[in-house]
């Protein structure tokens, strides 16, 4: 069984803006509050390849995922270690993230693909952010009887995890354009 | 800043975030890229990190999730 689901997002703002607030989501306090479930962020690897002009970044994302009594007696944590790597391919204004879970993987596998391209309709003013989610209950495990409702409510949490990682990007990006007036890419 | 995974980096991290957002926005985005200003901060942090993820034991797991990303990840960025 496996739950996916995707979405899009138009974001009234430049692409340089938009990327730069993805970079800074996790970061400082009132956007902590609204993202809780996120615990930790740390950078593991970040390279810049000089002859593409791509930047490439992976980072340890540590989650709070507590699942309902049912769930939390069988996984036995309330933990998720994920990884997400970015591409950024400044020439062509386009970035990718895909997000994985790395623990857990005997009950579950968690895919999130965002991309962040120019909107065809303003590719100087608006930016286009589609997003992939794939749900996968691993068939033999101890969840998989109930593999249909774990999916459901993962995927009803990751929706709302999505509403308010909306709401902090365009918290961010109102207050990094008003920073940069004046300044043009 | 975020919180690192290993609260004895927190501080080290912190200016290598803030040395990668500054770079990011000022040098990368306007195609002056061609250093990479951070690389001895992330280097610095990045062996504050080794030996946290080590002990907590998920080293491992990370180094494979990463190898068999980096692949897909190229194929995708292509569509």
């Amino acid at each position: 069984m496996v739950k996916a689901y995707a979405q899009e997002h138009v974001y009234k703002h430049p692409w340089e803006i938009v990327t730069s607030a993805s970079w800074r989501k996790f970061a400082d306090p009132e956007n902590k509050r609204t993202l809780s479930h996120v615990l930790d962020v740390d950078t593991l690897n970040h390279k810049l390849d000089a002859e593409s002009g791509k930047l490439y970044t992976t980072r340890a994302i540590t989650i709070h995922a507590p699942g309902p009594w049912f769930v939390r007696k069988i996984v036995g944590q309330d933990i998720c270690h994920c990884v997400e790597s970015t591409v950024v391919d400044g020439q062509s204004r386009s970035m990718q993230l895909t997000t994985r879970n790395i623990s857990l993987q005997k009950f579950i596998e968690v895919e999130e693909r965002i991309r962040y391209d120019p909107h065809p309709d303003n590719p100087r003013g608006w930016t286009m952010c589609k997003q992939e989610t794939s749900i996968r209950i691993k068939p033999l495990s101890a969840l998989a009887s109930m593999a249909e409702k774990v999916e459901q409510r993962c995927a009803e949490r990751f929706l709302q995890n999505s509403v308010k990682g909306r709401e902090v990007m365009e918290r961010i990006c109102k207050y990094l354009e008003s920073e940069s007036r004046g300044i043009t890419f | 800043m975020s919180a690192s995974l290993a609260p004895e980096c927190n501080e080290i991290k912190e200016r290598y975030d803030t040395c990668f957002l500054k770079w990011y926005s000022e040098k990368y985005l306007r195609g002056n890229s061609a250093q990479d200003e951070c690389a001895g901060l992330f280097k610095q942090y990045r062996s504050c990190l080794n030996k946290a993820l080590k002990e907590k034991g998920i080293d491992q797991m990370i180094e494979e999730a990463r190898e068999t990303t980096a692949e897909t990840d190229a194929e995708h960025l292509k569509r």
